[in-house]
């Protein structure tokens, strides 16, 4: 395996710039490192000079804001909680107004439904509280 | 200059005893006793360390990296520091390079637990036996393990409740 270092680099979005260097043709990136500043591309010992000039590019061009598939799904989850969050809270002081059952079941179920949903990111290995 | 271990002598009968052997076979050897060849890192860096690779790869072959000389024997090679792996369901694997060769071998040395990602303390003394005489050089190596996330270090980089100081550090202990 050899690497390559990328100086220079603040800020960076490990997961994202890993699935995207992943994706190139040739896929030489073998996995990536950040040391002071630095990102280090880990690379198929036999990498082509257009390979690791691609990745030097893409490295380059790299915007931390862009998120990897997996981050946005975890982040479409933490505002479906949020919202949920939100509708319980409002469900949890309209109850104390409700006047019959029917009402009450359906204000509980709103409750209901943000805890399924933070049950849901916990077990996905989501931290939500943070 | 570093303290020089020469071997002990055999003392003989009415052998005489000048100052160079006094020299060589007390003081220099009990210098070296006080202060063996050692080799110490602590961090103090600006930002933290990361890490996805499956292999094993060096954590930072400019600062994590020993050099010393022995003169033969066991070696101690000592680090502690808190990890974490970005992936609930991922850990860190932790070696140490000797000479070109990995001291553990196989998913190295230790590993942390899978811990929903939080920081986690691990620590190892591994000592290294029959380290021939020279000089040597160690790296502190790294993977994510299993396949998932990232592997992280804190560096003392101001991380919130987590600017904890890393060392790393090798001493021959016979």
């Amino acid at each position: 395996m050899r690497e390559i270092v990328i100086s220079g680099m603040q800020g960076v979005n490990l997961e994202a710039l890993d699935d995207r260097l992943r994706a190139l043709p040739g896929a030489a990136a073998r996995g990536i490192s950040l040391r002071r500043g630095s990102v280090i591309v880990h690379l198929d010992a036999e990498a082509a000079e257009e390979e690791i000039a691609a990745i030097r590019s893409l490295v380059r061009g790299h915007d931390p804001r862009q998120l990897s598939a997996a981050q946005q799904v975890q982040k479409q989850r933490a505002d479906q909680i949020k919202t949920a969050h939100a509708d319980a809270r409002t469900a949890r002081q309209a109850a104390a107004g409700a006047s019959d059952v029917k009402q009450q079941v359906a204000l509980l179920a709103r409750r209901i439904d943000w805890l399924e949903k933070l049950l849901e990111a916990l077990v996905a290995g989501d931290k939500p509280f943070d | 200059m570093s303290p020089v271990w020469h071997p002990p002598r055999t003392w003989q009968v009415d052998q005489l005893v000048t100052e160079a052997d006094l020299n060589s076979q007390l003081r220099d050897n009990l210098n070296f006793l006080k202060d063996p060849p050692t080799a110490f890192v602590s961090l103090d860096e600006a930002s933290n360390y990361a890490s996805n690779s499956n292999e094993f790869v060096d954590v930072d072959r400019e600062r994590l990296a020993l050099s010393l000389t022995t003169a033969g024997g066991d070696l101690l090679v000592v680090f502690f520091g808190m990890v974490k792996n970005s992936d609930a369901r991922g850990a860190v694997a932790l070696d140490v390079v000797l000479d070109g060769a990995r001291v553990g071998g196989d998913d190295g040395l230790i590993g942390s637990n899978p811990d929903l990602r939080n920081w986690t303390p691990v620590s190892f003394c591994a000592l290294v036996r029959d380290v021939a005489a020279g000089s040597h050089n160690l790296y502190l190596q790294w993977k994510r393990n299993p396949r998932e996330g990232a592997a992280q270090l804190a560096a003392g980089a101001g991380t919130w409740s987590f600017d904890h100081h890393p060392q790393f550090w090798a001493r021959e202990i016979s």
